[in-house]
């Protein structure tokens, strides 16, 4: 199917979002510019300095050169350590910026960076729970293999006493396949979905990492 | 202004200008005073072999024309006075062309536009030329407001001729602005330029600076050892960390460190030279109480 340049979306388009959020105004120059510096120069830079590349276009004063340095490498997962997420400035009045509703919302790089280590812990948790369910699993019934029993029941008023054989019960019906794994199988649905859910944030956060390359090689939406 | 081939510019500054050049839009620099800001101007022109720069100082009573030319009405009525209906006729006369006005006719044809320019630049085009307009926040802000059809077409209209005149797209003035932020730019002025903010350079460049800069200055200083250089950016990072009301800035470190040698101050540790550091600290200070506050440095060490 042929994609029309039109459907397609602009660069960097959910990064010029964020960067609306924190006060820079961004016109429609700006995305013709944005455009043309990536044509000429996109391909030969690296993610980590096309940063330099970029700000000229949007900062207007010292303060935003400094607010998008940070929310680039953030966005891009480039961050050095040690900042702090939360501490957005409005690049106008200086002030702190309250996080709005999707922000909260929205998990922040911390969230996106313990995923990795609970990924780690969790599976350990579910192999260790699902072998110990195994291992400790009901198993089938196993008729004794000792004869009949026996038994001798005298009858009131009788002098004799009568031998009654007891057949121990040898045709149970086998467990189940639930009955016989049924713990293991709850806790396998308990585990697993969190880890596809860690596991999906990992893919998130690289196809972040992966949005420069593929801006790079990006024809205009427009003819 | 020292030799362009010494100006290190930081990685971010060569993007910014790239992507000026790329876009064809003005580059507006800030920055600390002494950081390097007029001097890229040079560099630029310097590095792609372009004449230039043409400066223009901004004054607090710069108007908007003042950019492409003046006209000096009062001569043209002192010749209409005094030389009669032969002279002050052709108001063209008194027409002298500024920075800007003369990078736009350096670009057009020779037959165009050689009959405005200074005898120097006759010939000369169609050119690419840089431009740089200094300190453009003194100004007043009707300026840049003024400035933002003409610098956006690279084109002005000399009113008293009545001639108009367009950059050629291929030969676009490459054009410099630098402010010290005392005042606001207007935020149309802006939208035009691409900015940079030059930040003040770390130990490590300041170390480089003090190489590039003095290694071809043997008659006045020669090599400086490489320990006088680590000590003396150390110290010079420690003034810029005190609570001063003016921080020295490159432009003053490079004074210093020229002062210090000459007071010899350049053998041995800067601990052992008290009275020459105490000396040469009013080449960083700018103010009395500054250069208290340093000098009581120097005695605590």
């Amino acid at each position: 199917m042929k994609i029309n340049p039109k459907d397609l979306p602009l660069p960097f388009a959910d990064f010029l979002g964020r960067l609306k959020q924190q006060g820079f105004i961004i016109g429609v120059d700006h995305y013709l510019h944005l455009q043309t510096v990536l044509e000429i120069f996109g391909p030969e830079y690296l993610p980590g300095r096309l940063k330099y590349l970029l700000c000229p276009v949007f900062a207007t004063s010292p303060k935003q050169q400094e607010q998008f340095y940070k929310t680039f490498d953030l966005y891009f997962n480039l961050e050095k350590p040690g900042f702090e997420l939360g501490a957005e400035q409005d690049v106008v009045t200086g002030k702190q910026k309250p996080k709005t509703v999707d922000e909260k919302k929205r998990p922040g790089i911390k969230a996106r960076k313990f995923p990795y280590v609970l990924a780690g812990i969790l599976c350990v948790i579910a192999v260790a729970v699902i072998v110990y369910c195994l291992v400790n699993r009901k198993l089938p019934f196993v008729p004794d293999t000792k004869p009949d029993v026996v038994k001798e029941v005298t009858v009131p008023g009788e002098t004799e006493t009568i031998e009654i054989t007891v057949t121990p019960p040898s045709d149970l019906p086998p467990l189940t396949f639930f009955q016989e794994y049924g713990d293991a199988i709850r806790w396998s649905c308990i585990i697993l979905p969190l880890i596809v859910f860690i596991l999906w944030e990992f893919y998130r956060a690289k196809q972040r990492k992966l949005v420069l390359e593929r801006q790079r090689g990006k024809k205009p939406p427009f003819v | 202004m020292e030799s362009p081939e010494n100006y290190i510019a930081p990685e971010g500054l060569r993007d910014a200008v790239n992507v000026a050049l790329a876009l064809g839009q003005p580059l507006l620099v800030t920055g600390e005073p002494g950081t390097g800001k007029t001097q890229l101007a040079a560099s630029i022109a310097h590095e792609l072999k372009l004449p230039g720069p043409f400066a223009f100082y901004t004054k607090t009573t710069s108007l908007a024309t003042d950019l492409f030319y003046q006209y000096d009405a009062l001569r043209r009525f002192q010749d209409v006075q005094l030389g009669g209906r032969e002279k002050g006729t052709d108001p063209g006369e008194y027409i002298t062309y500024q920075a800007l006005g003369i990078s736009i006719l350096l670009s057009l044809l020779p037959d165009e536009a050689d009959s405005h320019l200074p005898e120097e630049l006759r010939g000369k085009g169609p050119a690419r030329s840089v431009v740089l307009i200094d300190e453009i926040d003194k100004a007043p802000r009707d300026l840049p407001n003024d400035v933002l059809n003409e610098i956006e077409k690279m084109e002005f209209t000399v009113k008293e001729t009545g001639s108009a005149f367009r950059a050629d797209r291929t030969y676009r003035p490459v054009l410099v602005l630098t402010s010290n932020s005392e005042k606001n730019l207007p935020d149309a002025f802006l939208r035009r330029c691409v900015f940079y903010h030059i930040v003040f350079p770390s130990g490590d460049q300041l170390k480089q600076i003090v190489r590039k800069r003095f290694s071809c200055r043997p008659g006045i200083t020669p090599e400086f050892t490489p320990d006088f250089i680590d000590a003396a950016v150390g110290h010079f990072e420690g003034i810029r960390k005190m609570d001063l009301k003016k921080r020295p800035a490159t432009a003053e470190f490079l004074a210093w460190i020229s002062i210090l040698k000459s007071l010899g101050a350049d053998k041995g540790s800067l601990k052992d030279h008290e009275k020459a550091l105490g000396l040469s600290y009013s080449v960083l200070a700018k103010n009395r109480e500054d250069l208290e506050l340093l000098e009581k440095k120097s005695r605590v060490g």
